[in-house]
């Protein structure tokens, strides 16, 4: 047993295997306002929570509550107003953009609600991508990770096709492979879902819950409450502010 | 591959139009920067080069009477003179068949033909000049179209004596017969005997000096008049020569200045193009840039992506534009050499032209990058892939809403849209209006230089009243010289002028040579077939005793100023003060014509005691038409052969025009090719700046076709918006190219006329530019538009 220091919550906690209990994102009093024409809106209102790692995390609420700008401050996309945000142990609203981009690479593996697939690139040269940007793995080693990647999430006859060639659930697969490429603690999703249908949208949680399952911590944003009842913990966000976070289960995939 | 340069890769061969204009943009720059750079590099090292391969002479001094190969010697013995070689040089008629025209030409006899020291002819074809035989100057052979093997005819005191051409000569100092000058054939000395010169005699030599100077060469020019003075011989004209310098290079080097300036400018544009490229490239990849920071890619990582696609521009555009603009500059200065008949047929290039190549198709558009890539690489994630709405901040300013208010009064909604639109990146406005608007005023300026220069020969020959010259020959008697006019049926009014050369000195110092450069020409005050382009003082007058106009250079070369006096010695005829009563302009100075100083003609024949005679006769025709001056001409030569007066040229004033035309045509024609290129490159700046707008407003496009806008609609928008900018920048251009199009007609007079040109704004051109511009910008916004016809809806809307 060892003990590893948590900024945020300034203590000492039990570590195991060097995981522990000490969170793996740390956020307090987030505050996030946007001007709009003459007046401030402010959409995140002293949010502070904690997520550790191997979490699976659901985050719910109606539209324009705040949830995916909660997740922008997670992942460094967009910075708060007032607040400290600590993932991985580093201040995130502190880093500047290129320590952002470096530090994502390594860290954060980010799945969007419109897949963001490059379209000049095929599924598996946009998995090999973040490789090649984070330059984690040997060059040699890449394409078969690539490869294993996609096979992991079905797409293993799919890996030649650019993305304007398979469907939106397919892209969505390869995105989450992608999102997995340097092999990330943390993988955030944002509405992933969002874009599919009901079968699909299954498909792709069955993927987040072997990801999850093989020790990553996953936060994802959506609307799909039967979805969200599937995960964990929920935590739901209302008028800019947590109005609810609790553990909703304990599935059996996750081993918790 | 790395998969970012297989991005960048895909990039370039995945947009292909984009990949054509950008690389076409570089390439006209760098094109040009080989050509003109390329052109004036070899241009004038080709000219010195050739120059100084014939041993030029230093001084070229023409006697007012045959000397012997003695007298010739004698020369040797002035200090400073290192070798004398003499020659003669005979004007004639000659013709090619026996049922041609009549024409002037020269015929040039050196001492030994295969033994020439200095101002050397090359034998090209055939043989040397014996006896009967001529030999015919290379360029004189392809103009006139005679060749070795064929007869000419030469006719003198109305003899007519034929010869067969048997060589093919190549002569360094004759004139274009492009530019005017006459047919050039060589001969033996017993062929030229047949004409009158006195056996070993001769009329001119070649001199050269040590150590070389131009100053030096006038002192050892005098030493050497003084002394064939003391033997009785007057020198009649005298030509300095710098033998490292072509005497073409002036005309050139001035040419060159303002393609250079044109070149550059064709650069800057391609460098606006090409941050309009990237510009467009950046804009339309954020969303991509935005997911490659958010899964990794640093901002350096990102630069060097799109940095190293411009480099792949720059050397494609190298790759088209460097074996183009080498042999481009190798073909021009061919054409320009072999008009100065300098051989240039290996194929050589500029190593300075080839560097600027390099540099211009890599480094320039790197550095024009630089800004749109570095501004797009450090994008924030958020900014990248977040979306907020429609965006844009127009209407923050009273532009803006000026802008808005017009097109809400004036124009339907998609037109206003379109106006509105044109203003919302007003960097970009600025830089598309930036290459229209140069494209523009370089065509207006082209066309107002061409334009002004034809209003200046009209302003010109406006003041020369008369359509025909004759060149008379051992000064016939005035009066009969008349006769001939009044007996030639055409003819309307003729009058005479009395030529001298002469030395001019100021308070007793010489300050011009005597020669092609400084003739005393006698003419009636009272005429007014004649009056040169006064800049100071004025024109002869009625009841003028010794009076003198002189020329622009004389006056300000020596600082001569009006009133006062100066010494016209004509050698044997006389010397004498004359007061300086006005200063005119010449149009064409340089080697082919030289100054003329005026005196009245009474004056001169006091001075002279050579009354009643003529140097040449201007005759002014009923109908002032050149066909009547052709007409006139027959005539008077037929006549001239009955009458025994022996006339050496003549030259109508539509020829006289057409010459000058001609040397003019060259820089209007290079000038207008440039303009073109620039007007192409606008064209592409103007696709490329709507590009951008179609990509940034892909959810607007969307959100207009969800509210029912037809294809037509979208197409006509961004038509529109083309059309807009277009006639913008011709807005801007006419009055810009009015302020900047003086003084470079001013400049341009200066290198071709020796003298401001007439200025005359050319509005025809400036309709013409309104309806090019037009079209551009049509044919610009035809891609773009039918871009933002395909954008579907969906597609816009899920574009986040």
């Amino acid at each position: 047993m060892r003990f590893v220091f948590c900024p945020l919550s300034n203590t000492l906690m039990v570590s195991n295997n060097g995981n522990g209990n000490c969170p793996i994102i740390e956020i307090r009093d987030v505050v996030k306002s946007f001007p709009v024409g003459n007046t401030t809106v402010t959409i995140l209102k002293g949010i502070t929570f904690h997520v550790k790692r191997g979490e699976f995390v659901s985050i719910v609420g109606p539209s324009g509550n705040g949830k995916s700008t909660l997740l922008n401050m997670i992942t460094g996309i967009d910075r708060p107003t007032s607040g400290e945000i600590v993932v991985t142990g580093k201040p995130v609203h502190k880093m500047s953009e290129d320590q952002l981009a470096g530090w994502r690479g390594d860290n954060v593996g980010i799945i969007f609600q419109f897949f963001q697939m490059l379209p000049a690139l095929n599924l598996l040269q946009n998995v090999i991508l973040p490789m090649d940007l984070a330059n984690k793995f040997p060059a040699r080693e890449r394409r078969a990770r690539a490869l294993e990647l996609l096979e992991r999430v079905g797409l293993a006859d799919q890996v030649h096709k650019l993305p304007s060639q398979v469907s939106g659930g397919q892209q969505q697969r390869a995105a989450i492979a992608r999102a997995l490429a340097n092999d990330p603690p943390i993988l955030i999703a944002d509405e992933p879902t969002g874009n599919l249908d009901s079968r699909t949208s299954h498909d792709v949680f069955d993927l987040f819950a072997n990801v999850v399952s093989d020790g990553k911590t996953l936060l994802m944003v959506t609307h799909d409450k039967e979805l969200a009842t599937r995960v964990p913990r929920v935590v739901e966000i209302l008028d800019g502010r947590i109005t609810r976070d609790e553990f909703v289960g304990k599935p059996s995939w996750t081993g918790y | 591959m790395s998969v970012l340069w297989f991005k960048v890769w895909y990039d370039l061969w995945h947009y292909k139009v984009r990949t054509f204009l950008a690389v076409l943009s570089i390439t006209a720059g760098v094109f040009a920067i080989g050509v003109v750079f390329g052109m004036n590099d070899q241009l004038l090292a080709g000219m010195d080069a050739a120059h100084q391969a014939v041993t030029p002479s230093h001084i070229n001094m023409g006697f007012s009477r045959y000397v012997t190969r003695d007298e010739v010697q004698g020369i040797l013995r002035v200090p400073g003179v290192i070798d004398v070689e003499p020659y003669n040089q005979l004007a004639l008629e000659y013709r090619s068949s026996p049922t041609a025209e009549w024409k002037m030409g020269v015929a040039v006899l050196r001492e030994d033909w295969e033994q020439q020291r200095m101002d050397v002819m090359q034998l090209r074809e055939g043989e040397w000049p014996r006896k009967e035989n001529v030999g015919i100057e290379r360029l004189s052979a392809s103009y006139f179209g005679a060749n070795v093997g064929d007869t000419v005819w030469f006719k003198q005191d109305n003899r007519v004596r034929e010869f067969a051409i048997t060589g093919k000569i190549r002569s360094p100092f004759v004139p274009p017969p492009q530019f005017g000058g006459q047919a050039f054939f060589f001969m033996s000395r017993a062929a030229m005997e047949r004409f009158g010169v006195p056996s070993g005699k001769y009329g001119a030599v070649y001199v050269r000096i040590a150590p070389y100077s131009r100053a030096h060469a006038e002192e050892v020019a005098t030493a050497i008049k003084e002394r064939l003075a003391n033997q009785g011989i007057t020198v009649g004209g005298t030509i300095y020569q710098d033998p490292n310098k072509h005497w073409g290079c002036a005309y050139i080097e001035g040419f060159n200045y303002i393609l250079q300036i044109l070149a550059v400018v064709s650069l800057g544009l391609s460098v606006v193009l090409v941050y309009n490229t990237l510009s467009a490239l950046v804009t339309q990849q954020t969303n991509q840039i935005g997911i490659l920071k958010a899964i990794g890619g640093r901002t350096l990582t990102i630069a060097q992506v799109y940095l190293v696609g411009v480099l792949l521009y720059g050397l494609l555009s190298l790759f088209i534009a460097l074996p183009l603009g080498l042999y481009l500059a190798w073909a021009i200065t061919r054409m320009f050499l072999n008009l100065f008949n300098i051989d240039y047929d290996q194929f050589q290039y500029s190593n300075t032209a080839l560097v600027l190549q390099i540099a211009a198709a890599t480094l320039v558009p790197l550095f024009a990058a630089l800004i749109p890539v570095l501004n797009g690489a450090r994008i924030t994630v958020r900014q990248a892939i977040a979306s907020y709405g429609l965006g844009g901040d127009f209407g923050s300013n009273w532009l803006d809403r000026s802008i808005e208010k017009i097109g809400a009064r004036l124009l339907p909604s998609q037109y206003a849209t379109a106006l509105g639109n044109m203003f919302r990146h007003k960097g970009r406005l600025l830089l598309t209006q930036f290459v229209l608007v140069t494209a523009g005023t370089m065509f207006l300026i082209v066309m107002t230089l061409s334009s002004s220069m034809n209003f200046t020969l009209d302003n010109y020959f406006a003041e020369r009243r008369f359509d025909l010259t004759v060149y008379l020959n051992g000064m016939p008697r005035a009066s009969r010289t008349l006769e001939l006019a009044q007996d030639a049926e055409g003819a309307a009014a003729a009058q005479v002028q009395l030529l001298f050369s002469g030395t001019l000195r100021k308070q007793g110092q010489r300050v011009q040579e005597a020669g092609l450069g400084a003739t005393v020409a006698g003419v009636d005050p009272a005429s007014d077939f004649m009056t040169e382009r006064m800049v100071q003082g004025r024109w002869l007058e009625s009841g003028d005793e010794l009076a003198i106009v002189l020329s622009q250079d004389t006056a300000h070369n020596n600082n001569i100023r009006l009133g006062e006096f100066v010494t016209l010695d004509l050698g044997v005829f006389g010397k004498r003060d004359w007061r300086v009563v006005g200063i005119y302009q010449p149009l064409l100075r340089g080697t082919f014509s030289g100054d003329i100083f005026y005196v009245p003609l009474t004056a001169l024949e006091n001075v002279s005691k050579r009354y009643d005679r003529a140097s040449r006769l201007f005759i002014k025709t009923f109908s002032r038409s050149e066909a009547d001056a052709n007409a006139v001409r027959d005539e008077i030569r037929a006549l001239g052969a009955e009458q025994n007066i022996d006339i050496v040229a003549f030259q109508t004033e539509a020829e006289y025009r057409r010459n000058i035309q001609s040397q003019f045509g060259l820089v209007t024609s290079f000038l207008l090719f440039l303009a073109i290129l620039v007007a192409i490159v606008g064209g592409i700046a103007l696709m490329g700046a709507l590009s951008i707008s179609v990509v940034e407003r892909t959810k607007e496009i969307g959100v207009l076709r969800a509210i029912g806008a037809r294809t037509r609609t979208l197409m006509s928008m961004f038509v529109i918006e083309g059309i807009f900018q277009g006639a913008l920048s011709w807005g801007i251009a006419v009055p810009l190219a009015l302020l900047v199009a003086r003084p470079l007609s001013d400049v341009m007079g200066q290198i071709i006329l020796n003298m401001p040109l007439d200025f005359q704004y050319n509005v025809q051109a400036m309709f013409v530019w309104l309806g090019i511009v037009i079209v551009i910008s049509i044919l610009a916004s035809i891609l773009p538009a039918r871009s933002a016809t395909h954008v579907s809806v969906r597609d816009s809307l899920a574009y986040t």
